[in-house]
């Protein structure tokens, strides 16, 4: 029986009927769920105004701002297509940014348990959103950018006639280490390339776009929240299927991975994966990985009792399993920075240290992650030229190899380049996965000491606590000292090109990758380089992530001249069964290089060849650096090869991925758009003998002519053991 | 505790004529053929492979709008593509939509729903525009293989939209591949477009 009292519903009888989600009436209306333990309508403004606060913007930022009844009055529609009641929400794109529903008193009631939060949305332009946010309010940041975790509702398949769609978050815990429930954000999607964007953090372009949202409510679920210590590699036993071990403690999973969706569409996703990976996938070397039992094992991740662990977590470990460099899931987004975020990076993580890939000529002589850069306030203990020595008492290289591929989208397609990502993104992983390490401190003499064991969990929660958020404040490089001083990202964020003159013979050029705001600016940056003094050129590419092929060409046509030509062909899938199929064969592709007919648009031709006799870098004496190298840092390297008077210093071979990649539609919104290999290359000397070429080059990187890695000794000394190396050659 | 905030009683409200139905998450099979099933394309006129381009026939490349919308034969809150608010296209007359499959052994399905507007996106009654929209197949050699017909069950109501499902009649072999076309003529209309689809039986 319902009693109002002072405008509260309370359910005062216990509950005798099964417990029901909310569901249509005989009369067509939406009734609450018998078991919900908090409701929201949108019938009367006096009610709502004290629940409410309007978000107000500014860009990336916003403030939370209190309404009154008149406030809202305009934005509950009574009509009698109404879902629940008699008036719905309904926003537009130019009423602001949404709304955000507090009610301290009730969330704090919910910390020890786990609930659903669910609601009714209609699209009319843009897609209605609800995300929970956790924190306490230190830890929401006045900009709004951070916050401690948010789940977003995600569709559960139930919608009615007329376009009403239920939104939930399954099931979830009331709080995230102890913190509450700090607000349910009302908001909407928007339409964007990135497919991400939220009314939160951008605009809408079509200001009469809108959305319609119902009957919000909060039932309980079944279960307790994640709680304990754990470390990683035990996280299974000590937090149970449904959490992840990051920070030293388990956390519900949905804060990382978002809600699992239902078994149908569980089901829908997986085959929707496998339909890319078998009959998609155009990457010849890892086109085999998707076996049969890669196959078998992908669609047994959909179960009835799958976890966002189980089914997102081992999704991406599927898609990691391909290793394939241009092919991984995408990644969840929430609107907000938060330190429960899934993918490892490069920033120096919460003990504010980067690790490189290191030679212990100072011990076994075996490669190793040490200490090459730390701020000068770094919470760590750890000093430069530590050698980690344990993870959790595990080998730091057996840990990395099983924790790693948990969490990054892709793994080179050539094993024999792990190394170079893996201490990139190191100090940021074990920020968040591991709680204890221990390292070696040596002296250039060569007498080395074990330290004391250095507690990570506890130091990275205290990082991230209070609203600091101190992940880090560097970003690692596999450049133990740049070549060149100077900007590597350009003012839009992308890639810049640049150099400098290192002698009166030699001009150095550094980049990370190909893929700059403004094309013309980066071509013009390398034309720069080459009205230095070019007799000696030391490219450093140590660091580079790929990008646009037409960058990639104008770079190697700088040093490749037509009269000793490389050519690279990529080319996408023949046929669904064979990638290699007769019918890619079946036209000469010597026509793509001067137009773009529908058959080479068809199978995604792109033609790498040098175009002058006599480019500027023709007579150059090159050398090329490489340690963490992919796709177009692939490709130009590959195309370099053999040059005479060229020669490539890397510790490591490339990636191997020599082709394209191409957006694959995000698997559940609010999730970023993942990719797959297009394509693939052969390699000639001219585009005739590309395309008869036997094989594809994927799956073998660049080996560099001379193999060089830093050392420790040198490490300590604070030289650059390969820019070193090159120097020697050079001068030679 | 059970607190509910402002929980309405509906039983005195009027009957409402809805039903509940179950979605699938995607507006298409997941064996589709074409890579870009929400058309998410890109919003600047560069072309990525796999993805749907849009440009005037003869004439440059248009972007590609989307929109979310729940009253539609999708449900849920797929995205739609919409052909408006186009650029200067100079003398050309028609707007042109593909997108590339993967060919392989068996017989290729195709289908394609689309609504109709007017110039500022209204929704019009489809019959004023099926003159001027086409949708067909073609090979790699630019030849058109077949046209798509509209189905027997359409158009079909949604909201205000009206929407028309074109399918293929008869099953065609694209052993290499090809291209999925829609071809709008009239400039002074715009179309709204979901879940296309290619599927080899």
């Amino acid at each position: 029986m319902k009693s109002k009292v002072m405008g509260v519903w309370c359910l005062c009888a216990a509950m005798a009927t099964p417990v029901l989600a909310s569901d249509l009436g005989t009369n067509g209306r939406l009734q609450f769920s018998s078991d919900a333990i908090w409701r929201l309508d949108f019938e009367d403004p006096t009610v709502l105004a004290p629940l409410l606060r309007k978000i107000i913007s500014g860009s990336k930022s916003w403030t939370y701002t209190a309404v009154t009844a008149s406030d809202l009055q305009p934005f509950l529609i009574s009509s009698n297509d109404a879902l629940e009641g008699q008036s719905v929400l309904h926003w537009k794109a130019s009423d602001g940014e949404g709304l955000a529903i507090f009610d301290s008193t009730t969330f704090a009631t919910l910390v020890n348990q786990r609930v659903i939060v669910s609601f009714w949305g209609r699209a009319e332009g843009m897609e209605p959103y609800l995300g929970v946010t956790y924190g306490e309010e230190v830890d929401i940041s006045t900009t709004k950018t951070w916050a401690w975790a948010r789940v977003p509702a995600i569709r559960t398949g139930r919608e009615t006639s007329d376009g009403w769609v239920e939104y939930s978050t399954g099931a979830i815990d009331g709080a995230v280490l102890s913190k509450p429930i700090h607000d349910i954000i009302l908001s909407a999607r928007i339409p964007s390339t990135s497919d991400t964007a939220l009314l939160l953090n951008a605009s809408d372009s079509n200001k009469t776009d809108a959305i319609s949202i119902d009957a919000v409510e909060i039932r309980p679920a079944t279960g307790t929240p994640a709680t304990g210590v754990c470390t990683v590699e035990t996280a299974d036993g000590d937090c149970g299927s449904g959490a992840e071990c990051l920070f030293g403690q388990c956390v519900d999973s949905a804060m990382s991975w978002h809600p699992v969706p239902p078994l149908s569409m569980q089901q829908e996703i997986v085959a929707r994966v496998v339909q890319w990976a078998t009959h998609v996938l155009g990457d010849r070397s890892a086109a085999p990985h998707a076996s049969a039992s890669w196959v078998a094992a992908t669609m047994a991740l959909a179960s009835d009792s799958a976890t966002p662990k189980s089914f997102w977590g081992g999704l991406n470990q599927q898609f990691v399993a391909l290793r394939d460099s241009h092919t991984h899931l995408g990644a969840p987004d929430s609107g907000i920075s938060t330190p429960f975020a899934i993918r490892p990076g490069r920033t120096s993580g919460t003990l504010d240290v980067c690790f490189g890939p290191t030679k212990n000529d100072l011990g076994d002589g075996k490669l190793a992650f040490v200490v090459w850069d730390k701020v000068a306030n770094s919470p760590s203990t750890m000093m430069v030229g530590d050698v980690l020595s344990t993870i959790d008492g595990m080998d730091p290289k057996q840990w990395m190899d099983a924790v790693y591929p948990r969490y990054i989208q892709s793994l080179p397609v050539d094993p024999s380049s792990d190394w170079a990502p893996e201490a990139r993104d190191l100090a940021s992983l074990i920020s968040k996965h591991a709680k204890t390490i221990t390292v070696r401190r040596c002296t250039s003499g060569g007498s080395c000491t074990e330290q004391p064991a250095i507690d990570v969990a506890a130091t990275s929660l205290a990082a991230i606590g209070n609203g600091k958020y101190s992940i880090g404040t560097l970003t690692c490089s596999p450049r133990f000292i740049d070549t060149v001083s100077g900007d590597l990202v350009d003012s839009g964020g992308g890639n810049a090109v640049i150099s400098t003159a290192i002698d009166s013979t030699t001009v150095a050029i550094e980049f990370d990758g190909f893929q700059p705001t403004s094309q013309p600016t980066w071509m013009a940056s390398v034309d720069s380089a080459f009205a230095l003094p070019h007799d000696h050129v030391l490219v450093d590419a140590r660091e580079g992530f790929g990008g646009k092929g037409a960058l990639g060409r104008y770079l190697f046509q700088q040093f490749r001249g037509s009269g000793s030509p490389a050519v690279l062909i990529l080319a996408a899938r023949g046929s669904m069964e064979d990638p290699d199929d007769s019918s890619l064969f079946a036209f000469d592709w010597s026509e793509c290089a001067t137009q773009s007919t529908w058959e080479c648009q068809a199978i995604d031709i792109a033609i790498y060849q040098p175009t002058s006799a006599t480019p500027p870098g023709l007579n150059s004496k090159v050398a090329w650096l490489n340690t963490d190298d992919v796709s177009n840092n692939d490709m130009v390297p590959l195309l370099l090869k053999g040059r005479s008077n060229l020669q490539i210093f890397a510790p490591f071979p490339t990636y191997g991925a020599y082709g394209s990649d191409v957006p694959i539609p995000a698997l559940m919104p609010n999730w970023h758009a993942g990719t797959i290999a297009a394509s693939d290359g052969r390699l000639g000397t001219s585009i005739a003998t590309a395309e008869m070429a036997a094989s594809c080059q994927s799956g073998h990187g660049v080996v560099p002519d001379q193999v060089v890695t830093q050392t420790l000794s040198d490490v300590l000394a604070g030289r650059d053991t390969i820019v070193q190396a090159a120097e020697n050659w050079l001068a030679q | 505790m059970q607190v509910m905030m402002d929980a309405g009683v509906d039983a005195a409200l009027p009957a409402y004529a809805r039903t509940l139905t179950q979605k699938a998450l995607m507006p298409t099979s997941p064996n589709n053929l074409i890579n870009d099933p929400l058309i998410a394309g890109d919003e600047t006129t560069v072309h990525e492979y796999g993805q749907f381009t849009a440009y005037f026939i003869n004439g440059s490349n248009i972007p590609l709008a989307r929109t979310f919308q729940s009253r539609s034969p999708m449900g849920g809150a797929v995205s739609l593509e919409e052909v408006r608010d186009f650029p200067d296209g100079g003398t050309a007359t028609a707007v042109r939509l593909r997108n590339q499959f993967r060919g392989g052994s068996g017989m290729v399905g195709a289908s394609i729903w689309i609504s109709a507007g007017d110039k500022s996106a209204s929704p019009t009654p489809f019959a004023g525009a099926a003159s001027s929209v086409k949708v067909a197949l073609y090979d790699n050699a630019e030849h058109e293989k077949t046209v798509l017909q509209t189905s027997d069950d359409s158009p079909m109501s949604f909201g205000d939209r009206e929407w028309v499902h074109f399918v293929t009649s008869a099953n065609l072999s694209f052993p290499a591949g090809g291209w999925l076309v829609i071809d709008l003529t009239d400039l002074t209309r715009t179309l709204q477009l979901a879940a296309p689809e290619v599927t080899i039986q």
